[in-house]
């Protein structure tokens, strides 16, 4: 019953790739189907490797358009930054405004966490919550001048944002809209930065970014910490933490999965099943084999999906 | 309703059916319920997922017990609805097509139509059909009120149509707004128009 097709539009009209590019400098564009149905991304920062991957949900993908999720990672001299994003399907454009703000939010942290920035404990705190709040304004800013530029209404760019940084020894943690994030302790304890998001109704987001007032949300969202004993961290868009909800009790076995593979001793959601069975994080080819651990199958649950994984050395 | 129409409406919810199970999505994720009111108001069928839905009869009797309809789908929201918890997530925020094609004869659906305006349990698109619907009273439990002036089978044909385009739409995720005011339609079929 499930079809595959490539989009029937393109991803970007050619008569806004000049706006895309001024507001989100370097921004990639996909460049093929193939980019459209996933993408992934894997670097080192030091000691910590960040492993992103995005994939098309069914329903997308049986209908003909795009993946409107994103994600954006990048390495800064004293740690790294990261970003995923979940184009609200409801408006027209939200793959570009989730496309832009992940990228200038880790543009913008790029910009402020440079090879001269201190990363001492005693000013960490400080440069880290400054940058964040700039960034988390330029993603909003870059996404209404591209609305303005194109003639599109703010929420015909709708999207949610989760960002996480670190810097030296204190991590930053961003959140609007839903998704999820969690962090992993050397002890192999998780723990949830943000309370879910939990209406009566599945689906339903009380901000997107560019509307009035999300901004304000996604700033006062800032949890800064000492990183501590955090040995890993996962950012996960809707598509992801739906099927695994509640992501409070699921998140410790989501992880064990990536380090370690699947186990049959693994407490899964109900009716959850696995695409993926060996390890994702020292696979060889650790970007396939998160797209492929993406293909997991859960009946209803056919939403586009991205997930960042970050992981010390340390973790297992 | 009777007559044509209401043969008309049960064509419309078989249409309604086959289309739904033409879409994986759908068959994953929609359930359909149908509620009555005339002499009495009844659940004809409770929320069954779209594999297992069976079309129902349709039999028209003369009076309009809107608020007992009203009523009775307040119950059905409560008794049949899955909200999100700490351990589950939820239902999607229902969506809810009343038909009507008169006023109402009862006089307790003011009380019901405030508590759906109150609760706001669902997107509810109320429907008047032909030019003796009284659209006031719609106006009354929802803000889309959309008129169909001609009751013809064709016409019928079209407005389901609309209808299992819009359960599509939202039964696949769409990032509503919380408030629940974030729902967008596909547009209504030409003949069909939207109640200022």
């Amino acid at each position: 019953m499930w079809t595959s097709a490539p989009p029937t539009t393109t991803w970007c009209p050619d008569e806004w790739r000049e706006h895309l590019e001024a507001v989100a400098p370097g921004l990639v564009v996909p460049a093929s189907d193939q980019d459209s149905d996933a993408i992934g991304e894997q670097l080192a920062a030091d000691q910590w490797q960040l492993l992103l991957a995005s994939r098309r949900g069914r329903v997308h993908a049986h209908r003909g358009e795009h993946r409107e999720d994103a994600g954006s990672i990048t390495a800064t001299p004293h740690g790294w930054c990261a970003a995923v994003a979940d184009g609200a399907g409801s408006a027209p454009y939200s793959r570009l405004g989730a496309a832009i703000a992940t990228q200038v939010f880790t543009r913008s942290m790029q910009d402020a966490l440079g090879p001269d920035t201190s990363a001492s404990a005693a000013t960490a705190n400080d440069i880290l919550a400054n940058a964040m709040q700039h960034a988390a304004t330029a993603s909003n800013t870059a996404m209404r001048d591209f609305a303005e530029r194109t003639g599109l209404a703010h929420r015909d760019l709708r999207t949610t944002l989760l960002a996480a940084t670190l810097h030296g020894d204190t991590l930053a943690l961003m959140q609007v809209g839903d998704g999820a994030m969690a962090l992993r302790h050397a002890d192999g304890r998780m723990s949830h930065p943000h309370a879910a998001a939990t209406g009566d109704y599945s689906g339903e987001v009380a901000h997107f970014l560019p509307d009035d007032g999300a901004l304000e949300q996604l700033q006062q969202s800032l949890v800064l910490q000492p990183r501590a004993d955090c040995v890993g961290l996962v950012l996960a868009t809707d598509g992801v933490e739906d099927p695994w909800y509640p992501f409070t009790r699921h998140a410790g076995t989501l992880f064990s999965q990536l380090a370690r593979g699947s186990n049959e001793a693994d407490a899964l959601p109900t009716g959850l099943t696995s695409a993926w069975q060996d390890r994702v994080l020292r696979a060889p080819d650790p970007v396939q084999a998160l797209t492929a651990w993406l293909g997991f199958e859960k009946r209803g649950e056919n939403d586009d999906r991205t997930l960042c994984v970050i992981w010390h050395e340390q973790a297992s | 309703m009777q007559g044509t129409p209401i043969e008309s409406v049960k064509s419309g919810i078989r249409q309604l059916h086959r289309d739904l199970l033409g879409d994986p999505q759908a068959i994953e994720s929609a359930y359909l319920a149908v509620l009555t009111f005339g002499n009495a108001a009844q659940q004809l069928v409770p929320l069954t997922e779209v594999a297992m839905f069976n079309p129902p009869d349709l039999i028209a009797n003369g009076a309009t017990n809107f608020g007992e309809g009203l009523r009775l789908l307040l119950e059905s929201f409560d008794r049949e609805l899955v909200r999100t918890t700490a351990d589950q997530k939820g239902d999607w925020r229902p969506l809810v097509f009343i038909l009507s094609d008169g006023a109402p004869t009862d006089v307790e659906w003011p009380m019901y139509a405030q508590q759906l305006r109150e609760r706001r349990p669902a997107n509810i698109i109320a429907v008047a059909c032909g030019d003796q619907a009284d659209t006031q009273v719609l106006k009354q439990v929802t803000d889309t009120v959309i008129q169909m002036q001609d009751m013809s089978p064709d016409a019928f044909k079209a407005f389901f149509r609309f209808v299992s385009a819009s359960v599509k739409q939202t039964s696949a995720k769409v990032g509503a707004m919380a408030d629940g005011q974030g729902i967008t339609l596909p547009p209504p079929p030409p003949g069909i128009t939207i109640v200022p």
